[in-house]
């Protein structure tokens, strides 16, 4: 059966847009990324075969949508879109605010950025993870290991 | 294995969940709704016979412009709400000709109206409702001020020939279809008088005429400065 669009907006476009917020780094792209992902659900979500997956295809949409905007936006500019050098700047995971913590991930590689913020976000599995993320789940738990190594230091560096 | 779950990991996790998503943006979701569920007999109004389109055009304009104007067609009252949050211009450009090479380079079929060449552009988007592809272009208005111009294929979203009004959010709209596009039209509230003319009155003698008529009905002023109608049809 397929899932309610109603009760889909409810259960995921919060913890979707902290996603989308984390790749994006602006909340107006993180906006209109979370209504192209519902826009393409309301078009194709029929689709999906299995309703339980709505959530894992919600995520995966979404990051798909992130990166051809991301690639197209690489065509359109004289500089290729790259990530903000993974050193981070100075804070403590207790004394920040929740947009430092934001910004803190923001600041992490992307390979390293969408693992962690989906893991943090704890909708989904280790399993959902590497389904969005089009990856298996060992390189799901490296990264995840790699990511928390760098966001650890970055608070000790920071103590 | 996966690594235990430790106290940072906590912290870090409670103050991701303390971000909050913009407030309108559930608002905005919930009016993309899926098309199985909340299939209309038109989008905005095509499909239903012509005595109830009668009865809601009168409503309609009945109702439009006014700061408490009841319902709209849930295209308009998307774009509304999707106008007032905060959204980001895939491309900016000063010209049409630039905007229409780049809405040809996504894969959208139309091209601004002609009739728009005047205006100052701010730049453009894509946009989808409902699974049908379009495209927004905005726009500086004279004196400040911005208006959106949101356009899509006749043949998906079929318009009215002649301009029909509507108010919405902080938004009055225009709705139209010539040359294969329907458009719609949003300026701010009491603004529409400003730009509607020089966005059509070159297109199309029949608009053009519609839009004299609507303006001697609709466009008078009030004192506050608002625009109301002052002879319903």
């Amino acid at each position: 059966m397929r899932p309610d669009f109603h009760q889909l907006v409810d259960d995921y476009y919060q913890p979707l847009y902290r996603f989308a917020l984390s790749l994006s780094k602006n909340e107006a792209d993180a906006s209109d990324l979370v209504q192209q992902t519902f826009s393409l659900w309301a078009r194709k979500g029929h689709q999906l075969r299995d309703a339980t997956h709505a959530k894992a295809w919600l995520f995966t949409t979404l990051r798909r949508e992130f990166l051809g905007t991301r690639r197209k936006a690489e065509r359109f500019s004289d500089e290729p879109a790259t990530d903000d050098d993974a050193t981070m700047a100075p804070g403590q995971a207790e004394s920040l605010d929740a947009a430092e913590v934001m910004e803190a991930l923001q600041k992490l590689p992307l390979e390293y950025r969408e693992p962690l913020t989906l893991f943090y976000l704890k909708d989904l599995t280790y399993q959902e993870i590497a389904d969005v993320l089009e990856v298996p789940i060992g390189t799901v738990m490296s990264r995840l290991s790699r990511a928390k190594s760098r966001l650890r230091d970055f608070f000790k560096e920071n103590a | 294995m996966p690594e235990p779950y430790s106290e940072t990991d906590a912290v870090i996790a409670r103050k991701l969940a303390e971000i909050k998503p913009p407030a309108d943006l559930r608002a905005r979701l919930l009016a993309i709704e899926a098309p199985a569920e909340a299939r209309e007999p038109g989008w905005w109004g095509v499909g239903i016979s012509a005595a109830a389109a009668a009865i809601i055009a009168a409503f309609a304009l009945l109702s439009m412009f006014g700061p408490d104007a009841g319902s709209v067609d849930p295209a308009t009252a998307y774009f509304a709400r999707f106008l007032s949050g905060p959204f980001r211009l895939e491309m900016t450009a000063s010209n049409l000709p630039e905007v229409n090479s780049w809405l040809q380079s996504q894969d959208r079929s139309m091209q601004v109206p002609r009739s728009f060449d005047d205006q100052t552009l701010i730049g453009c988007r894509k946009v989808s409702w409902r699974g049908h592809e379009g495209a927004l272009v905005c726009f500086k208005m004279e004196g400040g001020g911005i208006a959106h111009l949101v356009m899509f294929p006749t043949d998906e979203m079929p318009g009215p020939s002649e301009p029909q009004f509507a108010a919405a959010g902080e938004w009055d709209r225009a709705i139209w279809s010539s040359d294969g596009i329907t458009c719609m039209l949003f300026a701010p509230h009491g603004r529409m008088p400003e730009i509607l003319p020089v966005a059509t009155a070159q297109r199309d003698r029949k608009i053009a005429s519609s839009i004299r008529r609507s303006r001697a009905l609709v466009f008078s002023k009030s004192v506050s400065g608002r625009p109301r109608i002052s002879s319903p049809v």
